[in-house]
């Protein structure tokens, strides 16, 4: 009985102590969603903040020691990490996080891509995704369905608190979910306008709330415009009666700063990936502010 | 649903002209016809009406899917979905080809020795997973006409105790530009202190890499190598002496948008007089990348070598360094600079010096075009210039390299 209640002591005396669950976002906007989901048992770290273009991040070796304790490693997937997440895979010596482990937790795999490359897919066609458009956390349902996956996942990994979780996830749904129809509702002055995109990377937002994409600056994804694809720009800019141009701001701002000066459009520099950036420190804002200068630009 | 369209055509056709009585056998053969050439044009219209409709889907489907269409997507593959070969291509390791060429003039042995107008090196890589524990790599080099393994190897991603390993033939980790391949390298060629200590192919060897991610307060990871101590133009024991690296590189973050990285390597095996042979690397980097955009960025790499050469008649010392900076000053553009000294590892009276100017354009990321002049000092023959034009591409998914 003794040892019983020695055994009883020390369960209580360490339950408490027990270390939150780690995890390493690739992207702080999926952060977000950990931090929403996982409340105060988890401890989230973003390797990559709204500054970064996404496609580009910088591999740091300081990012060894985030993922080396990480339990839970979350990404976009669809081959947006390609170019920075392997080596640092290969290098963190934690079994937990690779690739089939319960750890690795690819947030792709809860949503339906759009743009999966039909027919032949090669380098012609510019810098594509052979997945499918890997931005989909631009349309707040794939963040709702993402939330309550995610919850699952964190469950599986970290059972004591797996009704918390699931509690946690339904909320974070809810909420991805009342964002979308505040955007919808605010965007609705806009339905079908016509407006061009500098890349792919919006076209989640646009499709969900009936935004026109006439084209893009981009000829083919990654590829830069030539003055052929330009003038041809300018045409159906002209043509459809333009009036916006979306851009990143690490995206070649001064070609679209010329197809906006020639057609009489106005360019919209705008954070589609959230964090440390003025206007989009989380989600919710960087899709409102979106959102707003949408509606600002077209004149509503 | 044609075929009901066109029994009621005919039917309604039909009772038309069975009202319309009566009409002579010829004004009905003439009615008849009418109607059915009525019928055909109808039909015609039809077909091409849902050809469009069709067309308009497919184009569709190419371009930005519905969410309906997304949400298609979800449902598993109905039983027409094609049968899957029984030798099927999916488990193939991914596949990469990187050749590179260069055109050269001047008088600089080093690049007299090739042709003109030369294909340096195709660079053939695999990779793929083993199974679910390993994955390996290979980069197999062919070099005038000859295929040679720049790189084999099977990696132990996640080891007990925190560790990972790699088992093969692989760049060892001396330096950070030793590990670069060739289509990475920030110049046209090899800084001349790697060429004259480690010689003119990559410093490699086979044998066991373990690595390991420090507990320290900054980012830190130590690695060691053990690999066969022969080694052409470096180590020159017999085939039972063995060759020990060790590696320590720190890392840390100056702010958001700049980082030092110190990495300290030595690597100790028997030279051809069965005395040992010991090599030393200090490599400092600095980068800068502006936080927002691709456009500008800013890498300055420091390395200096030391060569110790025991013989019967005592020791012999090298010293060696080069440094450069690569300038990102717009996209896809870079401008670099960079300055040689090596001594040479038999002769340290003797040296070597240089410099090079290099402007490098990458039209795009899978695309590399270089104009680089350069003039170097050879001991004992005096400086030689050179203009070389580099051009490299690369097919296939080969990933991102180590950092």
């Amino acid at each position: 009985m003794k040892r019983l209640l020695w055994i009883i002591g020390f369960l209580l005396t360490v339950a408490p102590l027990a270390a939150p669950l780690k995890v390493v976002s690739t992207y702080e906007v999926y952060a977000e969603t950990a931090r929403w989901v996982g409340g105060e048992d988890v401890e989230v770290v973003a390797l990559a903040d709204g500054r970064q273009d996404p496609h580009y991040v910088e591999a740091r070796p300081s990012y060894l020691a985030a993922l080396q304790r990480a339990d839970a490693l979350l990404l976009n997937g669809l081959d947006l990490e390609v170019g920075f997440l392997p080596p640092l895979l290969d290098r963190c010596g934690n079994a937990r996080i690779q690739p089939g482990a319960p750890g690795f937790v690819d947030l792709s795999r809860f949503i339906t891509p759009i743009e999966v490359p039909q027919g032949q897919v090669d380098r012609s066609r510019g810098d594509i995704h052979p997945f499918g458009n890997p931005h989909y956390h631009l349309d707040p349902r794939n963040m709702a369905r993402l939330a309550e996956g995610l919850a699952e996942r964190l469950a599986e990994l970290d059972p004591a608190h797996a009704a918390a979780y699931r509690k946690r996830g339904t909320e974070a749904s809810a909420r991805y979910l009342a964002l979308d129809r505040e955007i919808e509702a605010t965007l609705a002055p806009l339905k079908g306008a016509s407006i061009v995109s500098y890349h792919s990377s919006l076209d989640y937002f646009t499709l969900r709330y009936g935004l026109k994409v006439v084209g893009y600056v981009e000829p083919k994804p990654g590829i830069r415009p030539g003055p052929a694809s330009l003038q041809a720009l300018l045409r159906g800019m002209r043509e459809a009666g333009v009036k916006v141009i979306l851009a990143e701001p690490y995206m070649d701002l001064k070609v679209a700063e010329k197809a906006a000066g020639q057609t009489g459009a106005r360019l919209l520099v705008v954070y589609t990936y959230p964090g440390k950036v003025p206007g989009a420190g989380t989600y919710e804002e960087a899709l409102r502010t979106l959102a707003k200068r949408l509606l600002g630009a077209q004149g509503r | 649903m044609k075929r009901y369209v066109l029994a009621a055509v005919l039917a309604a056709a039909a009772g038309s002209l069975w009202a319309q009585q009566p009409l002579s056998p010829e004004e009905r053969i003439a009615a008849l016809e009418k109607k059915l050439s009525e019928i055909t044009a109808t039909y015609e219209s039809e077909i091409a009406r849902l050809r469009e409709e069709i067309a308009a889907l497919k184009a569709g489907r190419e371009g930005t899917p519905s969410a309906e269409a997304a949400q298609a997507a979800l449902l598993p593959p109905s039983s027409s979905a094609p049968e899957r070969s029984l030798w099927s291509s999916e488990l193939n390791p991914a596949i990469s080809l990187i050749p590179d060429f260069t055109f050269s003039a001047g008088n600089d042995p080093l690049w007299k020795e090739a042709e003109a107008l030369n294909v340096r090196e195709v660079e053939v890589a695999f990779s793929a997973a083993i199974d679910p524990y390993a994955r390996a790599s290979a980069a197999l080099s062919l070099e005038d006409g000859e295929f040679s393994a720049e790189e084999v190897y099977a990696s132990f991603p996640a080891l007990p105790g925190g560790f990972s390993a790699k088992l093969g033939k692989f760049y060892l980790d001396f330096g950070k530009t030793n590990g670069q391949h060739l289509h990475t390298w920030f110049q046209a060629d090899k800084p001349l202190a790697l060429r004259d200590f480690l010689g003119e192919e990559p410093f490699s060897g086979t044998g066991l890499s373990l690595n390991r991610v420090l507990p320290t307060p900054w980012a830190s990871d130590l690695t060691l190598e053990v690999t066969g101590g022969k080694n052409e133009g470096v180590f020159g024991g017999r085939r039972s002496d063995l060759a020990y690296l060790l590696a320590w590189r720190n890392y840390w973050d100056l702010s958001d948008a700049s980082n030092l990285e110190v990495q300290l390597s030595a690597i100790q095996g028997r030279n051809e007089e069965r005395k040992r042979t010991t090599l030393g690397n200090l490599a400092v980097t600095w980068r800068y990348r502006s936080d927002l955009s691709r456009r500008e960025g800013l890498m300055w790499r420091t390395e200096i070598l030391r060569e110790h050469y025991r013989t019967e008649d005592g020791l012999l010392h090298a010293n060696g360094a080069f440094s450069f900076v690569d300038w990102q000053f717009r996209r896809g553009w870079f401008f670099g600079v960079r300055g040689d000294y090596a001594e040479h590892p038999l002769n340290p009276q003797e040296h070597d010096k240089g410099g090079a100017l290099v402007l490098t354009w990458y039209p795009s990321e899978y695309q590399k075009l270089r104009l680089q002049v350069q003039r170097t000092s050879y001991a004992g023959i005096g400086p030689k210039n050179a203009l070389v034009f580099e051009y490299g591409f690369s097919l296939g998914p080969h990933g991102a390299h180590p950092f």
